[in-house]
């Protein structure tokens, strides 16, 4: 390992410094354009909040202060457009294109792969490596490592982690990573799976050799979690409900939106823009606990056909629907049908259900002392 | 936070950002005035003055937006404010984050 580091910091000198000078040089004067553009910016910025933020702010206040002034938003705006067409453009001169290749080519070649990192899948409890004939993400050959009654999914990668180029890439590689999860899981049964880009490496010895050593360290923790896992799998249930429907019930439930209602209907039209507003913020906070109280329905409902449930975070719903809950789900094999069941009641009840799987159980893993 | 900049969307950014900040100026002192309104300082005639100029503000600030078609970055804008707020209030009152501070 020593030797190779050797070898690297010597194609570095190599480069020479001319090469090296002409990227420092580039790389300040990007810098200095940039940050003379951040200053033209900070500039217009300034302008413009004077001249819109302050009037506006001004006839506000002195409305507050009894005096008659009338917001005059409008006749500033051409101000405001003329400042903008201030800010001068963003001009990039050229570069020296063959300098910058040359010094990219010369990093490209100091990352090139050794097999000094192992990328992990997942475990499974299976005493003796299996040959899989798998490929893994790019193409790379899946292999089985075993250890101590256990049995890691891995594939011979560099030592640093996976960056995509673009969302496409992205997206091949991890459908690549289920794609690995979901065939092994064939082959092997229970898998307990790891995330995408978990890599081990190590400076001074084989990321097989730590890997084996993880795996005997922590064979009985293992064992039991994927005891646990067995006949299981995960789905992810999202509930929503119409906005509006839950407003409705909101007003129904509290007399005291309903007077606030009331009394809108009487108020001349300034007052009644604030009073409405109040009446929205009113129901705003019934909104949140009804959604509460509905959520602990669904939990209830749900939670007897699951061998374990986590409470995910709630998302922000589609547009006009509030999302009521957001669900990790462990269910085992035989009691999917009745879990089925008990969606569709739920759905019965004009809820919206949303319901994907089976998923490997990556909400279930809990946290693991990884091996350092 | 990075700005990406090119002369096109210079002008939908900034224009987006600026009334943004007046959107939430706007809104703290409706805030503001509702609070006045609960505690019982405000005369029936203060509370229809009040509300007409928020109102006129509030109507003013809609029109630039269509006008100017940047409600969409606005919008955004005030998305990315309420995330990062929501993570500033997160680290403070979640017990488990300051225990990843820690770490």
């Amino acid at each position: 390992m020593n030797f190779r580091a050797d070898d690297g910091t010597k194609k570095e000198s190599d480069l020479g410094a001319p090469a090296m000078k002409a990227l420092v040089h580039l790389l300040v004067k990007a810098e200095l354009e940039r940050m003379g553009l951040e200053k033209a910016l900070r500039i217009a910025v300034r302008e413009i909040v004077q001249v819109i933020v302050q009037d506006a702010v001004h006839s506000v206040l002195n409305e507050m202060a009894g005096v008659k002034a009338r917001p005059n938003l409008t006749v500033q705006q051409s101000d405001l457009m003329a400042t903008l067409n201030e800010v001068s453009p963003v001009v990039l001169e050229p570069v020296d294109h063959t300098l910058l290749a040359k010094v990219l080519e010369t990093q490209a070649q100091q990352a090139a792969p050794e097999p000094a990192g192992l990328y992990i899948y997942g475990i499974t409890a299976e005493k003796a490596g299996i040959e899989l004939e798998i490929n893994g993400i790019a193409g790379c050959r899946v292999y089985t490592l075993a250890a101590a009654g256990l049995c890691a999914v891995v594939h011979d990668c560099a030592a640093e982690p996976y960056r995509p180029d673009n969302d496409e890439q992205s997206k091949e590689w991890i459908f690549d990573h289920q794609d690995v999860l979901d065939r092994a899981k064939e082959k092997l049964d229970t898998i307990l799976p790891f995330g995408f880009n978990t890599i081990i490496q190590a400076a001074d010895r084989p990321p097989q050799a730590v890997l084996q050593e993880w795996l005997s360290q922590e064979s009985k923790q293992l064992l039991s979690l994927l005891e646990r896992l067995k006949d299981n799998e995960e789905y992810a249930v999202k509930i929503q409900a119409p906005e509006e429907a839950l407003k409705q019930a909101a007003l129904r439930e509290d007399t005291h939106l309903l007077e606030l209602q009331r009394e809108l209907e009487g108020k001349p039209e300034g007052a009644r823009y604030l009073y409405r507003e109040k009446l929205e913020q009113a129901v705003k906070e019934a909104l949140e606990d009804i959604v509460e109280v509905n959520f602990r329905k669904v939990y209830q409902a749900l939670r007897p056909f699951c061998s374990d449930i986590q409470v995910e975070k709630i998302k922000k719903g589609s547009p006009g629907a509030r999302m009521i809950a957001n669900l990790s789900c462990l269910v085992k094999k035989n009691r999917l049908p009745e879990l089925g069941e008990a969606l569709a009641r739920i759905q019965h009840d004009g809820f919206t259900v949303d319901f994907t799987g089976p998923w490997p159980p990556y909400s279930f893993v809990g946290q693991l002392a990884m091996p350092t | 936070m990075t700005l990406e900049i090119d002369s096109d969307n210079l002008k939908h950014g900034l224009l987006g950002l600026v009334i943004a900040l007046l959107e939430i100026v706007k809104d703290a002192l409706k805030l503001q005035a509702l609070a006045r309104m609960d505690d019982g300082s405000l005369e029936e005639n203060e509370i229809e003055r009040l509300g007409r100029a928020l109102f006129d503000l509030d109507q003013a600030i809609e029109d630039m937006k269509l006008e100017q078609g940047v409600t969409e970055s606005v919008k955004s804008v005030r998305d990315g404010l309420d995330r990062i707020v929501d993570d500033v209030v997160d680290r403070i009152l979640n017990p488990k984050r300051w225990a990843e501070e820690v770490d």
